[in-house]
């Protein structure tokens, strides 16, 4: 009887873990249904812009598909063979040189400990230093990933998810 | 006569042969030869006059001795259950002052989010263009090393077929 007192409070105390928390923190950006949070506690370890949500002092933007719709209709720099399948847009940008180390650290740190390709790195002494990384986050779901530094030592990360490929990023091109 | 004990001592005499048998013994009326079988009917007799009668009240005191026993054993039975409960209301404060423990800990140490969601479909336009602008910058830029790659290698294959 005691040993499986024991035995519940430890499979409860593993069950409760921080990445149920960050499910949580999914949910309050309101576009992750409640179900598949629940279904998929094994799913549920921290994307990189709730890791990147996590660092105070940066500025740190989301902007939900509904509101790409909302937008869409003003007019947006979204070509329009991608409009339809971005999901989301996070934004993190630090300009104080403490905050846009450990904004360019942490998401570099992640991106490696998550495996992320490289699509494409530039280290340019007039443009500062640009890299797009991508990871499949499910089928039909990636990620890219733009982390770059500009001359003035300013970070910023903008994350772009969606059933997203490189060739729709081709059609960005300037 | 003699054949009568030898029965009653091999157990093979009935009831009425057994009472004949005590009543020769004990008038006396028993040869020289028999004397210590009389003797030994004499001493069971005996014996048999000093047991004293059962008390009229032994069945009801024994009927209440039996009672009581059993509401002692029903006494101690109900006193273990209820340290048996006690014991198991006290596992179930402990179990719930650990969950409660557990959650509270989660709760203080959950991530907090600073991430604030655009609301203003304007706001919004301009960030998912400053969105897309960098990206395209960074395609643009890539592609302008590609470029200078390619051209650098042609340079080279251009000198090295001149050579």
């Amino acid at each position: 009887m005691k040993k499986m007192i024991i035995m519940a409070i430890l499979v409860a105390m593993f069950t409760i873990t921080p990445h149920s928390v960050c499910a949580q923190g999914r949910m309050m950006e309101g576009n992750v249904p409640e179900v598949e949070i629940l279904g998929q506690f094994e799913k549920a370890a921290p994307t990189l812009a709730e890791r990147l949500g996590q660092i105070k002092g940066i500025t740190s933007v989301y902007v939900s598909k509904a509101m790409m719709g909302l937008a869409g209709s003003m007019g947006t720099g979204i070509p329009k063979g991608m409009a339809g399948k971005l999901e989301k847009i996070h934004i993190f940008s630090a300009e104080e040189d403490g905050k846009s180390k450990e904004l360019r650290s942490t998401a570099e740190k992640f991106m490696k400990e998550n495996n992320y390709e490289v699509v494409m790195e530039v280290k340019d002494e007039g443009e500062g230093y640009m890299c797009i990384r991508m990871k499949e986050l499910r089928k039909d779901c990636r990620e890219f990933v733009l982390l770059s530094t500009d001359a003035e030592g300013e970070v910023s990360v903008i994350i772009l998810t969606g059933n997203i490929s490189e060739k729709d990023l081709e059609g960005l091109d300037m | 006569m003699k054949e009568l004990l030898e029965k009653y001592y091999e157990g093979q005499t009935t009831a009425e042969e057994e009472e004949v048998l005590r009543e020769r013994m004990l008038s006396g009326d028993v040869p020289a030869d028999m004397s210590a079988d009389r003797e030994l009917f004499l001493q069971m007799e005996a014996e048999k006059t000093q047991c004293p009668d059962a008390p009229d009240d032994l069945l009801g005191r024994l009927t209440d001795l039996i009672d009581s026993e059993a509401k002692k054993e029903c006494d101690q039975h109900d006193s273990r259950k209820r340290v048996g409960i006690r014991h198991l209301s006290w596992w179930a404060t402990a179990i719930a002052a650990c969950a409660v423990l557990i959650f509270g800990i989660t709760y203080l140490m959950r991530p907090v989010s600073y991430i604030r969601e655009v609301e203003d479909p304007k706001e919004a336009r301009v960030y998912i263009n400053m969105a897309m602008s960098q990206f395209g910058k960074a395609m643009d830029c890539g592609h302008r090393q590609m470029e200078k790659v390619g051209n650098a290698l042609e340079k080279l294959n251009s000198i090295h077929l001149t050579k």
